[in-house]
């Protein structure tokens, strides 16, 4: 008997054992072209605004000890007209009845070389219009499909773009041709607006789109009530980083994304910014700031992805948790810089107060050093300036090695002395210039990791005087928790 | 008579794609997605085919998965756990899927298609191949998705443990335990 027969016997049984086949390459080629179709209509979303700031490891580590804990009470928002008279549509989300509401009476469809446009759902009222519609029977010659916006044209001959959508899915399947269908809200229609044109994109022919009042059963109503609320977390004692820019962040493109950033009076924190209530629910709407107080930049993105779950977690006033909905036809699309917005539905009855609460939140740490190479005017492909610069970030020391003329731009060898966490992310940037990157490499060995990456350029690279920066972050879980109490209406 | 157990592992790819900068790109390209399809579409159904049973819908759940992984990429922070995100979409997937059929289909079940390794098949002893797969498909779930993630998606145990919110070291343990005791039921022979 073998005693240092590992299990490498019994791992390569248990591959035969378990085995299973490779994906078929015509279905790996078919969902790549679907990807790429789906990936080009991604691309022309509106960008979103993001800050960050620098943030100092060694610091952070010394101040999440300085925690207290402050209560703040609401309300943050407080409306003029509380009771508000809303109607609330699945999928399209609150809607503002004070001018009525205009629908289409039924999809309206056009075809074309096969290719079929579907208006499948309009909603007019007074604060946008909202437009859902499908594209049926793509073939595949057409790949890659036309991804232009449509346009509302009015009976003055003017046109309306949209504000914001054009999210969705693209189906389709081995050799069946492709579809996909999307909605965009475009600005709010005049009253007396019963008749628009719905220019299609890519040269199909334009849909008259005849509106009609919707019918008196079309909208669940809904009141907005007031949205008072008590909340705690903690303060971090701190030199006050600047705060997400409110100036600087782009326009607001869609009626239910807030105006201004929320006001933060009570600074980080879980803020309550309305209530909505249906016959059979209540729908709160708030969001978690980022008010610059915090070791660290809010990670919004990461809020949601880092748990694979939303986060806030509610209970009633049992302490027993609540089931609730995520309503994404409400929630605020993320306009402001800081700031994670949510709504959430809860079935009635409702055993308050209830307290949500959100354990941590996601900080970005970042650390970054740079350095400053002079290749001259001419670099020729292949030159290399050896350098075995020793240089620290984040508490990490790192070795550049080399940098070498590449074709397209300049490749860069550094070294670090010590194994970086996985969960350290590097990233090399020329200062002033915007370089695309070829897939890097990164070799662990037990003591040091070697990165080697080139920095591309599509015109000609720069010469001259270079300048590097080589910068660390990391997404740490700031704990808190954060807490906000709210209690429904008494009956 | 059973092997004594040595614990090893499986070679860990020392030489990894460089994952963040594919992130990066195609966060600003989202056409760059194309490149992390690339790496992990096969990993991805095999992973699916194993859970579901059958071409088609593993095939369909291996599209929903990569598809919601583009629309979702805007919101994905790199922790360089890039393998644990796609997976744990796949694995919403695949329970999304059996939430509709209501059945789950064992590994053993699976369809009988031509494979890499029919020659490794033919090499290793078939009674012990037939004799384990009866054994894993006999695992509870959480070990025969241990199963599925190391050997058929080849996972590492840090991307098994971020994937099942575990440390590296206690999904080691608890595969050297699963391993043992498969060794131990199989009497595996031994040079």
């Amino acid at each position: 008997m073998n005693n240092f027969t590992p299990f490498v016997q019994l791992e390569d049984i248990i591959r035969a054992a378990v085995a299973v086949p490779q994906a078929l390459p015509e279905f790996v080629d078919q969902l790549n072209t679907d990807l790429m179709q789906q990936a080009s209509l991604k691309k022309r979303k509106i960008l979103r605004p993001f800050y960050l700031r620098p943030v100092w490891i060694v610091l952070f580590a010394v101040i999440t000890f300085l925690v207290v804990t402050t209560l703040i009470i609401g309300p943050q928002r407080v409306y003029a007209a509380v009771r508000q008279l809303f109607g609330y549509i699945p999928g399209v989300g609150i809607v503002e009845q004070s001018n009525g509401i205009r629908v289409l009476a039924e999809p309206v469809s056009v075809e074309q070389d096969g290719i079929t446009v579907t208006v499948k759902q309009v909603v007019a009222d007074a604060t946008r219009t909202f437009v859902a519609y499908s594209v049926d029977n793509i073939p595949s010659s057409d790949i890659p499909i036309c991804t232009i916006p449509p346009t509302l044209q009015l009976p003055d001959g003017s046109t309306l773009s949209f504000l914001s959508g054009g999210e969705g899915g693209i189906g389709s399947e081995n050799g069946v041709p492709m579809q996909f269908s999307t909605n965009y809200t475009f600005p709010p229609l005049l009253a007396n607006v019963r008749k628009v044109m719905f220019l299609s994109p890519c040269q199909m022919p334009a849909i008259q789109l005849i509106l009609i009042p919707a019918p008196s059963n079309f909208v669940t109503p809904a009141v907005e009530i007031e949205a008072t609320s008590m909340s705690s977390g903690p303060r971090f004692l701190t030199t006050s980083t600047p705060a997400p820019d409110k100036t600087s962040t782009s326009r607001p493109y869609d009626p239910s994304a807030p105006a201004t950033q929320t006001p933060v009076p009570h600074g980080s924190g879980l803020y309550l910014d309305r209530v909505i209530e249906l016959d059979n629910a209540y729908i709160l709407v708030g969001n978690f700031t980022d008010a610059g107080d915090l070791p660290g930049a809010l990670s919004t993105g990461s809020l949601e992805v880092d748990q694979f779950e939303h986060p806030i977690q509610i209970t009633d006033a049992a302490g027993q948790p609540v089931i609730y909905k995520v309503r994404y036809d409400i929630r605020p699309a993320v306009e402001w810089g800081g700031v994670w917005y949510w709504a959430y539905e809860i079935s009635k009855p409702v055993h308050g107060p209830l307290t949500l609460t959100l354990a941590s939140v996601p900080v970005q740490q970042e650390d970054s050093n740079q350095f400053s190479l002079d290749v001259g005017q001419d670099p020729q492909l292949g030159q290399k300036w050896v350098l075995n610069w020793a240089i620290s970030i984040g508490g990490y020391n790192f070795v550049i090695e080399d940098v070498a003329r590449a074709e397209n731009g300049y490749t860069i060898h550094y070294h670090s002395a010590a194994p970086i966490p996985e969960d350290v992310n590097i990233v090399l940037y020329m200062v002033g210039a915007d370089p695309t990157k070829s897939p890097g490499s990164e070799t662990r060995h037990s003591d040091v990791v070697i990165y080697s990456e080139t920095l591309n350029f599509d015109d000609t690279p720069p010469v001259g005087n270079l300048t590097f920066l080589l910068q660390l972050n990391k997404t740490v879980r700031l704990p808190g928790p954060w807490t906000l109490t709210w209690s429904p209406p008494v009956p | 008579m059973a092997i004594p157990i040595i614990q090893t592992s499986l070679p860990e790819d020392l030489q990894k794609p460089d994952e963040a900068s594919l992130i990066a790109a195609a966060k600003k390209d989202p056409r760059e997605f194309g490149q992390i399809y690339n790496l992990y579409v096969q990993p991805i159904f095999r992973y699916l085919y194993s859970r579901i049973g059958s071409l088609p819908e593993a095939e369909d759940a291996t599209a929903q998965t990569f598809l919601a992984a583009l629309e979702a990429l805007d919101r994905y922070q790199h922790k360089g756990h890039l393998a644990a995100w796609l997976f744990a979409i796949a694995r919403r997937k695949a329970t999304d899927h059996f939430r509709a059929q209501r059945q789950q289909v064992p590994l053993e079940y699976a369809e009988n298609v031509p494979s890499e390794t029919d020659l490794l098949k033919q090499v290793i002893q078939t009674e012990q191949i037939t004799a384990l797969a009866k054994l894993i498909a006999a695992l509870p779930e959480e070990e025969h998705e241990l199963v599925r993630l190391r050997y058929i998606a080849g996972l590492s145990f840090s991307e098994i443990g971020r994937l099942l919110n575990r440390t590296e070291a206690a999904v080691k343990k608890l595969l050297y335990r699963l391993l043992a005791r498969l060794q131990s039921q199989l009497e595996v022979p031994h040079e």
